[in-house]
């Protein structure tokens, strides 16, 4: 599913919803992911392009574990 | 049944008796070390905590296993006679419990906790002089061991960890407030058997081993993708912003309030008190 960051901002893991974020414009779904509660992750939101908070704490590889939803188009 | 799953069902099972006879047998009141119990930049909920315990309880602790020579809320003397015997146990071995961040802002000023010889004394001198001269320094609650609350945005205190503060080895017993428990083991286990053995993050294993998550009650829920909606409901409120995965304590298994409860038994999701970020990090606290 390729989702622009307008639509990406719809999941936000608020009230049951999915909860994505895009990472160097790769969609992940963080819907289950145990550091993401509530698609809230150390101050962070899901729905959002995280790409330079991301590379500011976490190497690449962490990435391979998550479910890929698809890609970020503008 | 080992569970792949949960680390220590495996060893619940061996939970031996002669664990408890030697924790009971190598109390010996006989070499009761001293101990300060430092308030710093604190709400002093640890202390209150403190007072909360059993099995054992505060009255043990203080009968039998320390010898508690400076503590603002529990000690007779007041005012410049408190404060003579803080400065009188620096001479001897002794235990440096503080709660509280060290406020450093002003040098310290925000949080002055006695006058001697009329002079202010701040929170930031006593930790520097009970921390160099300590045998071991616990800081007990997530203000001492991460700043906690006391270091919020905007931190108008420049209050820090008494980890950051001192720079020298502090054991971490964080929660907030610590649960008893937590406070009196330790404290235990460097009496019987040394330091504990600590994690990378200077945590006690003993209580800070495994996740909330790992012995959540509604562990199940999680596991089978059942979830609360809302508050008050009985699934797993992970959807909910539950930091129950990424704080280590046994809080479900001990509980607080003389084991009555704790938060998810009662229907609030982990906010994540004892964990390093506390509280900016782990908000929202719950999230709709």
């Amino acid at each position: 599913m390729d989702l622009t960051l307008e639509q990406l901002a719809q999941y936000d893991g608020s009230r049951g919803k999915p909860a994505y974020v895009a990472v160097n414009g790769v969609i992940y779904d963080v819907s289950n992911a145990r550091s993401w509660g509530g698609g809230t992750h150390f101050g962070l939101y899901a729905g959002k392009d995280l790409t330079g908070q991301f590379s500011g704490c976490h190497q690449a590889d962490i990435l391979k574990n998550l479910p890929v939803v698809g890609r970020l188009i503008r | 049944m080992p569970s792949e799953k949960c680390p220590i069902s495996g060893s619940k099972q061996n939970i031996p008796r002669h664990i408890i006879d030697k924790a009971v047998n190598n109390i010996d009141q006989s070499k009761k070390i001293n101990l300060i119990w430092l308030e710093a930049q604190t709400c002093s909920g640890n202390i209150i905590s403190l007072l909360n315990a059993e099995d054992p309880d505060v009255i043990f602790l203080l009968r039998k296993m320390v010898n508690m020579t400076y503590n603002n809320s529990l000690m007779a003397e007041e005012g410049e006679r408190a404060f003579d015997k803080f400065l009188e146990t620096l001479n001897t071995e002794f235990i440096l419990v503080v709660e509280g961040a060290v406020s450093t802002r002003d040098n310290g000023l925000y949080n002055v906790i006695a006058r001697h010889e009329g002079k202010p004394i701040t929170g930031m001198d006593a930790v520097a002089m009970a921390g160099k001269a300590a045998k071991y320094v616990i800081a007990v609650g997530s203000c001492a061991s991460y700043g906690g609350p006391s270091s919020a945005r905007p931190n108008p205190s420049e209050s820090k960890s008494v980890y950051d503060f001192l720079g020298s080895e502090v054991i971490r017993v964080p929660g907030c407030p610590s649960n008893p428990q937590w406070v009196i083991g330790t404290i235990a286990h460097i009496l019987t058997e040394g330091k504990p053995e600590l994690d990378k993050e200077n945590r006690p294993v003993l209580f800070y081993g495994v996740t909330v998550h790992d012995l959540c009650q509604r562990r199940s829920f999680f596991d089978r993708g059942i979830f609360a909606k809302k508050l008050g409901e009985p699934e797993c409120m992970f959807k909910l912003g539950c930091r129950g995965p990424i704080t280590k304590t046994n809080c479900p298994i001990r509980r607080w309030n003389n084991s009555t409860n704790w938060p998810i038994g009662d229907n609030t999701p982990c906010i994540g008190c004892a964990r390093n970020g506390f509280p900016d990090s782990m908000e929202p606290f719950v999230r709709y």
